[in-house]
């Protein structure tokens, strides 16, 4: 299997006069933890909608798993979702619902049991199993949903903001959860909280008014490939630096020392850069790779 | 897995979701008191018409209501007083054979069923629109197949409710009257309930088809209100006396895109009699079904 596992190509939604989608185009690697970033309003929810096929859009081409445009009886089980501020039937056990979730998706009654205790235990709530869902606090709810896009093998997990509403602790249980389906399949996981989407992502998308206005690896968007920041005592003239550091840019922005290589890794920056900066007499406090995925993001929002 | 398969699965989950919740348990509860009360009422009726007739035709009593009815339904009085009432000497005729609780409970059942379903299934779908919960369902089934299974999975309900009430009829009249046919009454009281569920599905497709429509909780309930409230008074004004003398043609023909235009044909013995009723009242409900549907299957939920 090649090509991506979501490609959206000039994709148009209007409601009423309201346009959600002004031609966005992106495309998700498959395999990756993809990162889904943009204020209230950008599109995030409607491009999940698009993806999982019960949103229709205007204009526009979209692929989801090299299939076309997301299909539930012809790909069945391939992509699941979570869906943003959506609630559960209230009055079906959650495993009832779970059982029922994942015999829509074409498991036989004994495989869809036991695939819902699999993915209640991946949320630690096999306890609740037999509760029913009106029954559970807002947490358990939202750790429900989440089991529900787990189950089955489902190719592509779309999670629309999925620890919305938890407390830290949950918050990060949740995030080793996605963190251990990074291999086994490709999730598009929507968040505000940029530091937690920066934890667990490989690849990011950065989504204004309806449109794509970056997206590609963390590691490129942040600049962790090429860039570490230099936190000084003091600052120090670069004049001198440049001379002893070819192949290196050196840029202050007014609180870190911003140092970027044209070539080599990080580790070859670093043995290069550090030894040059102290024997210039800068006392170092602090050294970190590239960019936060919060300043890219604000920084991106300037233009 | 098939569509058919699907659609069961669906129907039978929106069943038992639907049971669980209180509210449509409450209207059930609610129908089946109605259906003791007025049985019991009916009960009554022919207690004080027993005893009238009796003190009329200077006899001896009986002691309990119901032996004097069933020998008056056999009677040659009775088949003309029919008659009368029905135009028709086959049907009439054929309804004296019916145990007089199962023909009331037909009544009951035909003239309630569509409150009924306005109240448990008229935001079926709205609900779970409004809530979200629907688009836990739909990126694993599609549109068409959610929709039936939410359809299939109310009339089902109807149906749990049109039998649970024809199960407490029967016990309250075999508790307060003489009923030497019983068996015969539960056998008619099933084949009532039947035609019952028939005449309801078409108010159901009506209710669904709205809750499809609507946007929001109070619109679809609004809607549900509306569609019945039209469908009533419509139905009724086409065959009333002014509109058939005035309209021969034009009224007849409307009417039978109206449940009350074949509630008549249901009450017929033969199967031949009544199946044009019963595909008129399933096409209806069908068709008001899929036009909701015609325009659910159009926006985003």
């Amino acid at each position: 299997m090649s090509g991506p596992a979501l490609a959206l190509h000039g994709v148009v939604k209007r409601y009423g006069r309201l346009t959600a989608l002004d031609g966005l185009s992106l495309e998700v690697p498959r395999g990756v933890i993809c990162g889904m970033v943009g204020p209230n309003g950008a599109g995030k929810t409607t491009t999940f909608g698009i993806a999982g096929g019960y949103v229709r859009a205007n204009e526009g081409t979209v692929d989801v798993l090299g299939a076309g445009r997301f299909d539930p009886v012809k790909m069945r089980g391939r992509l699941t979702l979570l869906p943003q501020d959506c609630e559960l039937n209230p009055h079906t056990s959650v495993a009832g619902l779970l059982a029922y979730y994942a015999s829509l998706q074409g498991m036989g009654r004994r495989a869809a049991k036991k695939d819902a205790a699999r993915v209640l235990d991946m949320v630690e709530l096999a306890d609740r199993a037999g509760a029913r869902v009106k029954e559970l606090s807002h947490g358990m709810r939202r750790r429900v949903a989440v089991a529900q896009a787990f189950l089955g093998d489902p190719e592509l997990v779309l999670l629309d903001e999925p620890t919305n509403g938890l407390d830290p602790e949950l918050v990060v249980r949740m995030r080793d959860l996605f963190r251990s389906q990074r291999t086994k399949r490709t999730l598009v996981v929507s968040s505000h909280n940029l530091a937690e989407l920066e934890a667990i992502s490989d690849h990011v998308v950065f989504l204004d008014a309806g449109k794509c206005v970056k997206a590609g690896a963390l590691a490129d968007v942040t600049g962790r490939a090429t860039r570490i920041r230099v936190r000084l005592e003091a600052p120090i003239p670069l004049d001198g630096l440049a001379a002893v550091l070819p192949g290196v840019t050196l840029a202050w922005d007014g609180v870190e020392l911003v140092v970027t290589t044209e070539s080599g890794g990080i580790a070859e920056l670093n043995a290069r850069a550090l030894p040059a900066l102290v024997a210039a007499g800068a006392r170092i406090l602090e050294v970190r790779q590239g960019d936060t995925l919060e300043s890219t993001y604000l920084a991106s929002k300037r233009g | 897995m098939s569509a058919l398969v699907t659609v069961a699965k669906i129907a039978a989950f929106d069943f038992f979701e639907s049971v669980r919740s209180r509210r449509a348990l409450a209207l059930l509860v609610l129908y089946v008191a109605g259906s003791i009360a007025a049985t019991a009422m009916f009960v009554k009726f022919v207690m004080v018409f027993e005893t009238t007739a009796a003190s009329v035709l200077s006899v001896g009593q009986t002691d309990s209501a119901g032996a004097m009815t069933e020998e008056l339904m056999q009677t040659e009085q009775m088949f003309r007083a029919f008659e009368d009432l029905v135009g028709d000497s086959a049907l009439a005729r054929a309804l004296m054979t019916i145990p007089p609780i199962a023909m009331f409970y037909g009544w009951l059942a035909f003239t309630f069923i569509p409150l009924l379903v306005t109240f448990t299934s008229g935001d079926s779908v709205a609900a779970e629109v409004a809530s979200g919960s629907v688009r836990f369902a739909l990126f694993r089934v599609d549109r068409l197949s959610w929709a039936v299974g939410k359809l299939l999975g109310q009339a089902l309900l109807m149906l749990v409710g049109i039998l649970a009430g024809a199960v407490a009829s029967l016990a309250t009249s075999s508790l307060l009257m003489t009923n030497s046919h019983v068996w015969l009454t539960a056998i008619w009281l099933v084949r009532f309930s039947g035609r019952a569920a028939v005449y309801g599905f078409a108010y159901l497709g009506l209710v669904v088809g709205c809750s499809l429509v609507a946007k929001s909780l109070n619109g679809a309930r609004a809607a549900a209100l509306i569609g019945l409230f039209a469908i009533g008074v419509g139905g009724n004004l086409l065959e009333s006396e002014w509109t058939t003398t005035t309209f021969p043609v034009l009224a007849p023909t409307l009417s039978t895109i109206f449940p009350q235009g074949h509630d008549l044909d249901l009450w017929r013995v033969t199967v031949a009699d009544r199946a044009p009723g019963i595909v008129m009242l399933l096409a209806l409900g069908l068709a008001y079904f899929t036009a909701g549907y015609a325009m659910f299957a159009r926006r985003d939920p």
